[in-house]
């Protein structure tokens, strides 16, 4: 069910791009140590700062190796100081479709808010009975749609990783 | 389940007495009488939890809130920006995650009004103004907004103010058929939720959730002295004008801090991270005008 609620949410938001290399960084603190082999006792090649955008190419176990997009250094690093950024993973600036046609349904010709609001205030013309049946079913569709919202594990918590959040 | 609460009251209410007795015979004596008293309060405690328990599932609540936010939506619109709402449903997901229920999804859109405020729906269903999203200044104390309304959500507030309401009288198997068969019995009960959330929760209500919120920011790392700078925002917003809804909805900004102090004296808490994010808060939240 959750898979589902994800692809609907992935549907929904269709600028959504894949998690791919590029999208890590250093997430240490006090940045990392590049080391020419997977190990502790290999020698220190380099130093990468803390956000350093980084690809990752090869993993070993605990140690991953990276290289910086910046200046080009690579090395091995542990696993646990990479981080892959949440944006990755976020939808496209641009509006979706579902939006486009929701807020034009919401917005014309008439708000909806002005004619069906629960009683509270009364109906307004001749029409506004069918007015108020169809902004219910627009808020209907609404309420699904709300339902789609759900997000992915991992980018929750590429999230929480990328703020330095409790994990 | 409500078999075994109830068997435990039963329990504990007759082992009281036995306790009284010898509270009286040692009138004075502080050990027998501070027992007989924690017994009688623990099963106060226990029957006040039983009789609460006048079952909604959470699919029942689900149904509800889909029709309470359904009501919030026809009153406002949503705002359209789809980034943003995709950052408010990841920080609502890890808020929850962490929080007292997180066993059922919280879902949040943003309302097309620039009035502050925000709503939390039965279900799991929040709505955060635009005008709110433009009165916080980082990510800290917009966790802040939304720790709030998800703990609404985990302490049941309006489904707790529901249960203990006349709609309820009609007995339990009558109200779960309103949720089986929907009619008038589940339109009232909307409605009823409608107008709580509308009109305002219970003061204490609030004062909860204001501590709660606190305890959810602790939990995830937020530095959580930002629900305090959140209500001095409320207030200096108030105080503009800008917040009228939400004036005639809840305590005073100014209240509420002074019971927040007090609550946060009993909380355990770590010391605070000093985490806000103001820099991703600008980037996935940008200052929106109104759009109408």
């Amino acid at each position: 069910m959750r898979l589902i609620i994800s692809l609907l949410f992935a549907v929904s938001f269709s600028g959504i791009a894949a998690a791919a290399d590029g999208s890590y960084y250093i997430g240490s603190h006090s940045g990392v140590d590049l080391r020419l082999a997977p190990r502790n006792s290999a020698t220190v090649s380099g130093h990468l700062e803390r956000k350093t955008a980084v690809e990752v190419i090869d993993r070993r176990r605990s140690w991953t190796k990276v290289q910086s997009l910046g200046s080009g250094i690579r090395g091995w690093v542990p696993a646990g100081a990479v981080r892959k950024s949440y944006s990755s993973a976020k939808p496209s600036r641009s509006s979706s479709s579902f939006f486009s046609s929701f807020t034009s349904m919401f917005r014309s010709p008439e708000p909806p808010r002005k004619t069906a609001v629960l009683g509270v205030r009364g109906l307004e013309d001749t029409g506004a009975a069918s007015a108020e049946k169809a902004a219910t079913e627009q808020a209907n569709k609404a309420v699904e749609w709300m339902e789609t919202l759900d997000v992915p594990d991992e980018a929750v918590a590429a999230f929480i990783n990328e703020g330095d959040l409790n994990p | 389940m409500m078999r075994i609460i109830l068997t435990m009251v039963a329990m504990l209410m007759i082992t009281p007495v036995h306790a009284f007795d010898i509270g009286i015979g040692g009138f004075g004596v502080g050990g027998n009488s501070d027992k007989a008293s924690k017994r009688f309060n623990q099963a106060k405690q226990l029957f006040k939890v039983a009789s609460a328990l006048i079952p909604i599932s959470n699919e029942e609540e689900r149904i509800l809130g889909k029709k309470v936010a359904a009501r919030v939506i026809a009153r406002y619109g949503i705002e359209n920006s789809p980034e943003m709402t995709y950052y408010l449903n990841l920080m609502a997901t890890a808020i929850a995650q962490r929080a007292d229920r997180p066993d059922i999804p919280y879902y949040v859109a943003i309302l097309d009004t620039d009035d502050v405020n925000a709503y939390a729906c039965p279900g799991g269903f929040i709505f955060l103004t635009r005008g709110v999203l433009n009165t916080v200044r980082d990510e800290a104390e917009l966790a802040a907004v939304l720790a709030h309304e998800i703990s609404h959500i985990t302490e049941r507030h309006i489904v707790n103010a529901l249960r203990n309401s006349k709609l309820m009288k009609v007995g339990t198997e009558v109200a779960a058929d309103a949720f089986k068969t929907p009619g008038p019995l589940l339109e009232q009960m909307t409605s009823f939720a409608t107008d709580a959330l509308f009109n305002g929760l219970n003061k204490s209500d609030e004062y909860e959730s204001d501590a709660k919120a606190v305890e959810y920011l602790n939990r995830l790392g937020y530095d959580y002295p930002a629900m305090f700078d959140v209500l001095e925002l409320l207030d200096a917003r108030r105080k503009q004008g800008a917040a009228e809804v939400l004036s005639k909805t809840h305590p005073s900004p100014q209240t509420r801090i002074q019971e927040l102090k007090s609550e946060v004296k009993s909380l355990s808490l770590d010391e605070p991270t000093g985490i806000r994010l103001p820099n991703r808060f600008a980037t996935h939240a940008p200052k929106q005008k109104n759009a109408s």
